[in-house]
């Protein structure tokens, strides 16, 4: 029997009309909102952190407040964008009790009002707390709509999680580092450290997740646009910027003139690398499960 | 009471007549069927086989697609339906990114088949009298075909025996491929073929324990 092409192509068409799509409902921006939200948030606990480390740098802290609440407000309007009836938006509200977009909107108010507080008067405190702590629950939010989606086999893995929330942290160290580096010129050599510790655990945090991917059931198409993904996300978005970051610490400790730039791309690369890994995820990577292999026999539970 | 369907894999030849039947009692707008058919080729010639799979909503028990919804839109009825509440939806399609069966259905602004505009039946909505004018932007899914069985609490008639009760699909079969009942009823005749034959759900792995029954084909 020939093995040519033709008996190749023959081989290769799908026998099941049930075959995995790739979902197209959340598109663009439903990723942007992840994006741009993930960030800002992210940008919002970092930078509450650096204010508590470094008391004396409210300038630079009331900027990267304004660039988080920029990002946060572009990634709402992106979902309103999206959404069928814009109008009615408000009925996201009725159901806390459940529904983790609910439960992501609902912390919106504290983090609007809480950064509002802080570019009034920009000191470490109880309203600096209560304002990380409702980014950080915005980003944990998100990391569970996602997980709770089970149509969509790489999003309903559990470890997907931890690794939106790493992310969003990462991108927001990324982005404190680029926005201090624009806007004073220079960073402290600690946030750079905190930067390179993130991307270390937002690598340790993807790896596991792609490992979780092997055990479960996910359609072919989503792992090989990972894979594509993968070698330019652990390059670009990971070890580049992690050995930037290092040298601008090197030579922070020496005040060498190059450092704000190195600074400056690796915060953006990191930035750059986690807005990638969300796309991808979201819009790229996001076939249903198709039901094929679901053909079998088992007892219901009814009897 | 907790309305299910089993569905014999062994009797369904791949007519289409229940998408259409669906289709004609809901009206959907182009490109939305609340029920489709897949298929299945097994085997090689002279053996090669056809498995034809109706699969629709599974109005399921542990249904993804509830909890997900931010406005509450989506809900769960003492019968086991699995309902749309088009008036609190606000179409951010959370929904159908958490259902495992693909079948939950966005209606977009073009809800009409033909240039020309919406035919009368069209208009009317079919039988369910959905008005998709409104449904613009919100989204539905399979009713259980919910305003028949409504209409057996009025008559007193039993759905899954008397035709006017029952859901459309299960009307129109021509090979009688469908049962439709009682799932806690230990005397309907959905329960007994369960008894019977074993049968199984789709992605029963996702844990959401559907109330549509497949029995194996042979």
């Amino acid at each position: 029997m020939s093995n040519g092409p033709d008996q190749a192509a023959l081989i290769a068409v799908p026998n099941w009309s049930g075959e995995a799509i790739r979902q197209r409902k959340w598109d663009w921006r439903a990723a942007a909102n992840f994006v741009a939200g993930g960030t800002g948030t992210g940008l919002l606990i970092v930078s509450a952190g650096a204010l508590v480390v470094g008391p004396d740098a409210q300038g630079a802290y009331v900027a990267q407040v304004w660039v988080a609440l920029g990002l946060i407000t572009v990634g709402l309007l992106c979902v309103m964008a999206k959404i069928g009836r814009p109008i009615r938006a408000l009925n996201a509200l009725r159901h806390a009790d459940t529904s983790w977009m609910t439960r992501e909107l609902l912390t919106l108010p504290v983090i609007f009002i809480g950064s509002l507080r802080m570019l009034y008067e920009p000191k470490p405190g109880l309203a600096l707390a209560v304002l990380a702590l409702a980014a950080l629950a915005f980003l944990y939010c998100q990391a569970r709509i996602l997980s709770a989606s089970k149509g969509i086999p790489v999003w309903s893995e559990p470890t997907i999680v931890l690794l939106v929330v790493m992310t969003g942290l990462t991108e927001g160290a990324g982005m404190s580092v680029c926005l201090l580096s624009l806007v004073s010129g220079s960073n402290s050599v600690l946030l750079l450290v905190a930067l390179v510790v993130l991307l270390f655990v937002r690598q340790v945090v993807w790896a596991r997740y792609r490992r979780a991917l092997t055990r479960r059931h996910v359609p072919d198409r989503s792992k090989e646009v990972l894979n594509r993904l993968s070698g330019y996300f652990m390059i670009v978005g990971q070890l580049l910027p992690g050995l930037l970051a290092i040298a601008a610490a090197a030579m922070g400790v020496a005040e060498h003139p190059g450092r704000p730039v190195l600074s400056m791309l690796a915060g953006a690369m990191a930035v750059a690398g986690g807005w990638a890994l969300k796309h991808t995820l979201i819009t790229r990577a996001a076939y249903t499960h198709g039901i094929a292999y679901t053909l079998r026999r088992t007892r219901p539970e009814v009897l | 009471m907790h309305w299910g369907m089993v569905i014999d894999l062994n009797r369904c030849t791949g007519c289409y007549a229940c998408v259409l039947a669906c289709k004609e009692e809901h009206s959907t707008p182009s490109g939305i069927f609340f029920r489709q058919v897949h298929f299945q080729e097994d085997g090689e010639y002279p053996s090669a086989r056809r498995v034809h799979v109706p699969v629709q909503c599974n109005h399921c028990r542990e249904p993804p697609c509830v909890p997900v919804c931010p406005t509450g839109a989506t809900y769960k009825r003492s019968d086991g339906l699995v309902l749309v509440d088009a008036d609190k939806c606000i179409g951010c399609a959370y929904c159908m990114e958490a259902c495992p069966y693909e079948h939950r259905h966005f209606v977009e602004d073009k809800i009409e088949h033909f240039e020309a505009g919406l035919t009368p039946a069209e208009q009317a909505g079919g039988e369910a009298g959905h008005d998709w004018d409104i449904l613009r932007g919100t989204v539905v899914k399979c009713t259980f075909c919910a305003h028949r069985l409504e209409r057996a609490q009025e008559t007193g008639l039993k759905p899954g025996i008397d035709r006017d009760v029952t859901p459309a699909c299960v009307n129109t079969c021509p090979a009688l491929a469908m049962e439709f009942g009682d799932l806690d009823d230990p005397e309907s005749s959905i329960s007994r073929i369960l008894r019977e034959r074993e049968g199984f759900g789709l992605l029963e792995e996702a844990g959401t324990r559907p109330s549509i029954y497949y029995l194996q084909k042979d």
